[in-house]
């Protein structure tokens, strides 16, 4: 009966849960689906992360590439960063790919990168005005439902964390660059952006963290991302409903309340690498 | 945080606007904040490909076109802010299996230029007398690195080491947040602040459009 009702009325059977503060899979409005987080499972990746968000699975990998360097920005490396939505991911892509889904997930987490400062370009120089490291971090969504800015924040915050790079040493005469692939030095990661989704239900309700079928019935989204405890490094609502400023600052709050979580999981994840090696 | 003393930091730059520019399509218009221009044209609503038909409501088409090259991811982010806002302003459900194409062209960036594009197609809107549930004001503010809030700014201003920079739109009702962007690194109450004095300035935006559709219809 439930399943038929779900079936033919989806927005009726969500408001009737939503009445009574909490969602159809038992969480409540402020609660986010378990998520697991696994660094360093790719090999041959310089470093790398494997999210589950609920069912949302997304698989970060970090190359690092030796360039030469910008002329422009002689004392900098280069990051660039990937988000695909797999088609394997979810069925509703097949026959009408939403064009501007992926590319704005990538500008999105491009944005992030700057203007978070988790990483200094600098750090990411290896001889002024000749060599560089190119950082390509490719993101790939392998189960869509839902919320997968989060999802995708987590895992490349968790790969850049978990990357090392060669030692690099040169020639003075010959000018000949020699990679040490054993003595290897990890990233310096400065800050440790967190991320939560809100969407918004029926142009009232807001909810944390929603899962594919939530975000079809949604009239809108707002992602709010930490920088530190008081600090915030990203505010993103792209249209849909109207919301107040008061609510605006509810989910600052709320974010804010998401992030222990978030770096607990993080630092512990890491631990366990660590434990390994 | 410091306020907006200063009378000119805290105001939007001029805007000049001409609606029905362009013969074709079925509402147009250009914007220019300051020398910030952009150009915005709206067909529909009008026949939609079967693949993308909708059931239930209009398909919205948006296309931003930049100066030169080809659309980035930039672009892509810009377009899906412009649809999400177009949504929620057209009364998308009263138009079922029609598509409302919106085409945004570059012509000058210099500074708030996803303000200016926002205000721009809700002149083309207006110009195509598409019934809408409320039109929409985008306000783009900085705070520099002093700590001074600036509206508007330009594009030398944003290009400085900024602490952040952040554009709202609001609607004309409850001038309540419909879309927003802010990015840097701020305080909860930095960006109260911002929130607040964006939401004043678009009472400005809002009289500007009474102004240019007065122009125009008389």
């Amino acid at each position: 009966m439930a399943v038929d009702f779900k079936t033919s009325l989806p927005f009726e059977y969500y408001s009737r849960f939503l009445e009574q503060d909490v969602r159809p899979d038992g969480r409540d409005l402020g609660g986010i689906r378990p998520t697991t987080l696994n660094v360093g499972s790719i090999d041959t990746a310089d470093g790398s992360a494997l999210v589950k968000l609920g069912n949302t699975c997304i698989l970060c990998g970090i190359k690092a590439e030796m360039v030469a360097s910008n002329p422009e920005t002689p004392e900098q490396g280069i990051v660039d960063s990937s988000v695909s939505l797999l088609p394997m991911s979810t069925p509703q892509f097949r026959d009408r790919p939403p064009v501007d889904l992926a590319p704005s997930c990538t500008h999105f987490i491009e944005q992030l990168l700057t203007c978070s400062g988790c990483l200094d370009l600098k750090d990411l120089c290896i001889e002024k005005g000749k060599h560089a490291w190119n950082l390509h971090c490719d993101l790939m969504c392998l189960d869509y439902d839902g919320n997968v800015l989060d999802a995708c924040c987590l895992a490349l915050i968790a790969a850049l964390k978990n990357t090392v790079l060669p030692k690099v040493t040169i020639d003075e005469e010959s000018g000949t660059v020699k990679l040490d692939a054993k003595e290897k030095h990890p990233l310096s990661v400065n800050a440790v952006p967190v991320s939560t989704t809100l969407a918004i239900f029926a142009d009232k309700v807001l909810f944390v963290d929603p899962t594919q079928e939530e975000e079809s019935l949604a009239t809108g989204f707002i992602t709010v991302v930490t920088k530190d405890d008081d600090h915030i490094c990203m505010t993103y609502k792209p249209g849909g409903s109207s919301v107040q400023p008061s609510q605006m600052q509810d989910c600052i709050k709320r974010s804010q309340h998401r992030r222990p979580e978030v770096l607990q999981l993080i630092r512990q994840a890491l631990l366990t690498v660590e434990a390994e090696r | 945080m410091m306020l907006p003393t200063g009378s000119e930091q805290c105001q939007l730059r001029k805007m000049l606007g001409e609606l029905s520019r362009l013969s074709q399509p079925d509402g147009s218009a250009m914007l220019c904040q300051g020398t910030s221009t952009s150009l915005a044209a709206v067909y529909g609503p009008r026949d939609v490909r079967i693949s993308k038909e909708l059931v239930d409501r209009a398909t919205m088409d948006i296309v931003y076109k930049p100066k030169t090259g080809l659309p980035g991811n930039d672009a892509r982010f810009l377009e899906r802010i412009i649809r999400s806002t177009c949504e929620n302003m057209i009364l998308v459900k009263q138009h079922p299996r029609t598509s409302i194409d919106v085409i945004v062209q570059e012509m000058q960036d210099s500074g708030s230029y996803l303000s200016c594009c926002l205000n721009a197609v809700t002149l083309a809107l207006l110009d195509a007398c598409l019934p809408l549930k409320y039109t929409v004001a985008a306000v783009t503010c900085i705070i520099n690195r002093e700590g001074e809030l600036h509206l508007d700014p330009t594009k030398s201003q944003e290009a400085e080491l900024n602490q952040a920079h952040m554009t709202f739109v609001f609607d004309s009702i409850d001038r309540n947040v419909i879309a927003c962007y802010a990015q840097g690194c701020y305080t909860t109450q930095q960006y109260h602040t911002c929130l607040m004095a964006c939401q004043a300035a678009s009472k400005e935006v809002f009289s500007y459009y009474r102004e240019a559709l007065t122009k125009k219809l008389t």
